[in-house]
Order: C-alpha cells, then sequence, then structure tokens
C-alpha cells in the first residue's frame, strides 16, 4: 500500500515537472545566457535549476511556474556566484558525456538576411556602451523576450525600476542613432 | 488651442510618447493602448517615434540566438531526471 502510495507521488512529481519546467527549459536557458559569461555557464546554472525544481517541485503550487523558476534560478546564480566556480553535475549521468563530448556550444543559426546592417551595427555599439544595469534589463527583455515582471523577477527589483530602466536604456540607444543620422531626431509635439 | 487632457487621456503627443515604449511592449491597459493607437494614426511625428523604437526592439531581437544543440541537451537532462526518479 506505502509502495504504491510512493509510486503515485513520483507519478504526480515527475509529471508536474514534465508539464510545468520542461517548457521553460529554453527561456531559463536565455535567461542563463544574459547573466552569465560563458554558454557552459549558462548550462550549468539551468541543470542547476532544473535539479532545484525537481526537488521543489511537489511544494509549487502551479501558478506562475517561468516566475517559480526565474526564482529558482536566480537563487542558483547567487550560490554559483558564491562559490566562484561552476559546478558540474554527476546526476543524471548522461549530462556528463554531453558536457565531455562538447557538441556545437558556439552559437549557430544564420542571422535573418533582411536586416539594415549599419542600423544594427550602430544599435550593436549602443547597447554594449550600456551601464551594466541597463544593458541586463535590455538583455532580459529585448533580447530574450521577457515581461517586465519576470525580468523584475530575475534581477529582484521592482517593476517599475525594470520599466524606467529599460526605457531610458532604449533612449540612450534612440539618442545615439539619431546622433549618427540613422534615426529621426524627435519631431515637433502638438 | 488644445483642451487640457485627463490624467488617462492620450491625445497629446507628450503624454502618448511617455506612455509609447510600454505601449510597443504590450504593456499598456486596453483602453489606454488604444487611445495610443488612435493617436499614432493620425500624428506623423508620434508614429515615427514609436517606428524608430520598435526597430530598435526588433534589432536587439535579432540578437537572439540560443544554442539549440545546448538547449536540447538541457531538455535531455531534465527528462533524464523523470527517468531516473521513475526507475528508483
Amino acid at each position: 500500500m506505502e509502495d504504491s502510495s510512493a509510486e503515485a507521488e513520483l507519478s504526480t512529481r515527475s509529471q508536474a515537472f514534465n508539464k510545468y519546467v520542461l517548457p521553460e527549459v529554453e527561456v531559463l536557458y536565455r535567461v542563463a545566457r544574459s547573466l552569465t559569461n560563458q554558454p557552459a555557464d549558462a548550462e550549468d546554472l539551468v541543470q542547476e535549476t532544473l535539479l532545484r525544481a525537481f526537488r521543489f517541485i511537489d511544494r509549487f503550487d502551479g501558478e506562475h511556474p517561468r516566475a517559480w523558476l526565474l526564482t529558482i534560478l536566480r537563487n542558483a546564480e547567487h550560490s554559483r556566484h558564491r562559490r566562484q566556480r561552476p559546478q558540474l553535475f554527476h546526476d543524471p549521468e548522461e549530462a556528463l558525456d554531453r558536457i565531455n563530448a562538447e557538441p556545437d556550444r558556439a552559437g549557430h543559426g544564420p542571422e535573418e538576411l533582411l536586416v539594415d546592417v549599419v542600423f544594427d551595427a550602430v544599435v550593436e555599439r549602443a547597447f554594449a556602451a550600456l551601464p551594466e544595469k541597463y544593458r541586463r534589463i535590455v538583455a532580459l527583455i529585448d533580447v530574450e523576450g521577457l515581461s517586465y515582471a519576470c525580468a523584475a523577477a530575475v534581477l529582484d527589483v521592482p517593476v517599475g525600476t525594470v520599466m524606467s530602466r529599460l526605457h531610458r536604456a532604449r533612449n540612450r540607444i534612440r539618442r545615439l542613432l539619431a546622433a549618427e543620422g540613422i534615426a529621426p531626431r524627435r519631431g515637433g509635439c502638438r | 488651442m488644445i483642451e487640457r487632457a485627463g490624467p488617462t487621456s492620450f491625445q497629446h503627443c507628450w503624454q502618448v510618447r511617455r506612455a509609447l515604449q510600454s505601449y510597443l511592449d504590450g504593456a499598456l491597459p486596453r483602453a489606454a493602448a488604444e487611445q495610443v493607437a488612435e493617436h499614432l494614426a493620425s500624428c506623423d511625428a508620434c508614429a515615427r517615434e514609436a517606428r524608430t523604437y520598435q526597430a530598435i526592439k526588433d534589432s536587439l531581437a535579432r540578437r537572439r540566438s540560443p544554442s539549440h544543440a545546448a538547449v536540447q541537451r538541457l531538455r535531455e537532462f531534465g527528462a533524464a531526471l523523470i527517468d531516473e526518479s521513475d526507475c528508483r
């Protein structure tokens, strides 16, 4: 009897993990990429997040899985900083094999062909020149496509702070575009 | 002479421009978004401003290049966690 209830619990955990966590893997990886310097660190961070999520999935109430997972990821990132070095996990075993095999880690996939190269180059330069606190927000929202609320959860700041930093950051990018004659200067208002 | 607008109105350019980025991010309430859209349809200067910010957003979005191999490995890692627990 005990065995069947333990089995049922396990199955529920697996189902919940499958339902709430696995669909978010790509978002977690995108966010991890924006928080770490190396793709390998991002992968380690997501692995740690998945392990923690699996361990604690039975405490999750099913509401807002992305926000829950991003909080776990943020905490894992804090722990990773405290350890000062990334940690590889040995369970499950396949993970090590895959990591050791080092298949194509570099970003790939052809960029859109119809791109205004000059515009993108200036945006790129302006983005790189942003102060760190602005760049992180832009990376999370405009590059990785997170909502204000999710970015706030990742960075542990209020949504209002996310909005004001994001808007200032885009204003800076816009100003550089205008200075280079690529974007129109602000037109007159009525 | 333009009549002074109420706090939730978006008939003046300065009001629209303050809300423009939230509008483009889809973060404005529906009624406010409709007012902004209406303004943009009739104001060339604000519409140009909106196109510029949208182009910036699009340009930044093009930087997205997740490693599909890494995402796949992580999905497999997650699936393996389930498999391992099921085997115990």
